[in-house]
């Protein structure tokens, strides 16, 4: 395995993380299978920079960012926080942790309780880093409205009175009030309308370059992912596929998944596209059983015999670029396989 | 305007209301659309514009109550579709009009195999013998790509993928060979590479069954893809129309401009995006004069006081915009109050 080349100033780094479900049947609730959610991701988040994680639904990407707040346990590998491997951390140790990695969710009604006041929600977190004296508190809560462009007039108010777009503020001035050094944002706009998300992703970007935060963006849009992102790691059926600079994925995208997913992006103004001649079918396939070799090979245009046997090596295919394709480096063909 | 036998549907001044003890929502406020024959036209807007309402009330349906058609015309071939009774529409609806909704999880009824479903609409509009039935059914799997289809009749819809799922949702539409089928964001809970396969196939089969298309969504994306005119509404009614060319390379309306300068892309990396300010307006809270004003760069003063009208730019440009176009409401613009 070859994790993203090293570099103090990352503050977080991924090595090796595996995740793997049990498929439970039957009346004793036996164990007849797994799923490799999770298989083997390395990744790095450098400081005051955005890291952005794409793929499609199911592939593992939120997965991932469980396991990084320890919401679930991981399997195998390590997850170094400012060098400190975090694995297996107990509750109480990961304490400390919670005040530094925060997240903002998809879903901004979901996400925010609806029988507690803007304060009220956004004082939780103030009283974690001991902010306990009411005038204070308060201060500091109208502080950080203001910060995500609300009207401190928002505290007393309930989330329902607030539109998808302000509820995702109050949500992102939550995640802010422990002042965190790294942000999880999972999907943060995916569920706003375009004029609101141009609204939220000039606020993450302004955060960012006012406090230094770092972001794990995870995202399906890759019309997001560019603007946004500094580097970007294409994630495919719990494994990554493809990491590089964001400008150096979208000019030299190596991994023929990454080639798929460039290509679907909708380009406003490009036309509508010819019909081609073909018809395209879509495979069925279990979501449950994965090939040996690649895993993008039933899906692949390129595949050929070799891609049940390779595939499972992420190999380095230029500065900060790594790709799991044996194609893409023919010269790897005569090692043996890493998995 | 090509001549009238060319439209295939034609809604003028279509008004639904919903009303609650205390407000009346106006959802859709008096819009005029048509869709003619082979052509796709998309029906672009943000939630709660009115979009969809205005595909329920093309379909007759709109929940009465609380909802309401307050007014307007819908024809469809040359008839009136407002109206009718229940079983008017039933000869029309799933037979001439086909559908496609959103979601393919919750539109396909968990219980029954895709070949029930699949056969319901052969049996009921087409009365077609049960052997035809099978054939029939093989045949629309197969037009939609999916494949081995004999052993998809058999699957029940958890079975498929979501992909799969919608090109059900699709053969189901085309089962009664409809001249237009009605699709309301069907490819917004699709992964963007099952869209873009989703997308070619519908371009594919509106040109092989020489079908029209009315297709609505909020991704301007998709409208480029897929769309040879749009309409895009704002707060319940249509702000602009044109080519999906026109709107793309010249936007008129300073809504449709907002909506394309704040979509994100690499190539606007490091530069700060353009954001629309404020939100949408509630339907039964609604600004005077143009809904767009308080949201609006250029509003004028006669902006907030007077509804403006349909000004045209080119030939199939039209915008809602009389400072857009350079031109007092009264001159040139037809005027709507």
């Amino acid at each position: 395995m070859m994790p993203p080349s090293e570099n103090k100033t990352d503050i977080l780094r991924i090595e090796g993380l595996r995740k793997h479900f049990p498929i439970r049947r039957g009346f004793f609730q036996r164990t007849v299978g797994w799923v490799r959610a999770v298989e083997n991701v390395s990744l790095a988040v450098a400081g005051g920079r955005t890291l952005g994680l794409v793929g499609e639904s199911g592939c593992g990407k939120t997965t991932v960012a469980r396991m990084i707040l320890q919401l679930l346990p991981a399997d195998g590998g390590r997850i170094l926080y400012k060098g400190t491997d975090i694995c297996g951390f107990s509750d109480q140790q990961m304490k400390p942790l919670r005040r530094e990695i925060q997240i903002v969710f998809q879903d901004p009604y979901g996400s925010l309780n609806p029988r507690m006041t803007v304060g009220q929600t956004i004082a939780e977190g103030l009283r974690m880093k001991g902010i306990r004296e009411r005038r204070r508190a308060r201060e500091q809560i109208e502080r950080l409205l203001e910060l995500v462009g609300m009207a401190p007039a928002a505290v007393d108010r309930y989330p329902h009175e607030f539109s998808g777009g302000q509820r995702q503020r109050i949500g992102i001035a939550r995640a802010l009030s422990v002042e965190p050094s790294l942000v999880i944002c999972d999907e943060p706009v995916s569920a706003l309308d375009v004029s609101i998300q141009a609204q939220i992703i000039n606020l993450l970007k302004d955060l960012q370059d006012r406090l230094g935060l770092s972001y794990l963006f995870i995202s399906h849009d890759l019309n997001v992912v560019g603007y946004l992102c500094h580097h970007v790691a294409v994630m495919y059926k719990g494994q990554i596929m493809e990491y590089a600079p964001a400008e150096e994925m979208f000019e030299n995208p190596l991994h023929p998944y990454t080639h798929e997913l460039l290509a679907a992006v909708p380009d406003p103004g490009a036309g509508k596209k010819p019909t081609d001649e073909t018809l395209e079918s879509e495979r069925h396939e279990s979501t449950l059983e994965l090939p040996e070799g690649c895993r993008f090979q039933s899906k692949c245009r390129e595949k050929n015999e070799r891609c049940r046997q390779l595939g499972g090596e992420l190999a380095f295919a230029g500065k900060d670029h790594f790709v799991r394709c044996w194609k893409t480096k023919p010269l790897h063909l005569t090692r043996p396989e890493l998995r | 305007m090509q001549e009238s036998g060319d439209i295939v549907l034609s809604v003028e001044g279509l008004k639904v209301y919903f009303r609650s003890e205390d407000e009346v929502a106006r959802a859709v406020d008096g819009v005029d659309f048509v869709v003619r024959r082979r052509e796709t036209v998309c029906l672009v807007g943000e939630s709660g514009c009115g979009k969809t309402v205005s595909a329920l009330a093309l379909l007759g349906l709109v929940p009465r109550p609380p909802g309401e058609i307050a007014g307007g015309r819908v024809r469809f071939c040359g008839e009136e579709l407002l109206g009718r009774d229940e079983e008017a529409w039933q000869a029309i609806r799933g037979r001439r009009i086909g559908m496609v909704f959103q979601e393919p999880q919750t539109s396909l009824n968990p219980v029954f195999t895709i070949g029930e479903q699949l056969a319901e609409p052969l049996r009921v509009h087409l009365s077609l013998p049960e052997p035809a039935i099978r054939e029939r059914s093989l045949q629309l799997l197969n037009d939609v790509g999916i494949d081995s289809p004999g052993q998809r009749l058999a699957d029940y819809p958890h079975q498929l993928s979501g992909g799969q799922r919608q090109r059900v949702m699709i053969a189901m539409a085309l089962a009664c060979g409809p001249e237009l089928i009605i699709a309301d964001e069907p490819t917004t809970a699709l992964d963007v590479t099952v869209q873009a396969q989703i997308l070619r196939l519908i371009n594919r089969l509106q040109q092989s069954h020489g079908m029209s298309v009315l297709y609505i969504t909020h991704d301007l994306g998709v409208v480029s893809q897929i769309a040879d005119r749009v309409y895009v509404m704002y707060a319940g009614g249509i702000v602009e129309t044109a080519t999906a060319e026109q709107i793309f390379r010249n936007a008129r309306h300073p809504y449709t401009r907002g909506l394309l300068e704040s979509l994100p892309s690499r190539k606007k990396r490091g530069r700060r995006l353009y954001s629309i300010p404020g939100a949408v307006p509630h339907p039964a809270y609604k600004p005077a004069g143009c809904p767009f004003h308080p949201r609006c760069p250029q509003a004028v003063g006669t902006c907030r006081v007077q509804v403006p009208g349909m000004c045209r730019f080119e030939d199939t440009h039209v915008a809602r915009c009389p400072v857009a176009a350079g031109r007092d409401a009264e001159d040139g613009c037809t005027q709507r109050t």
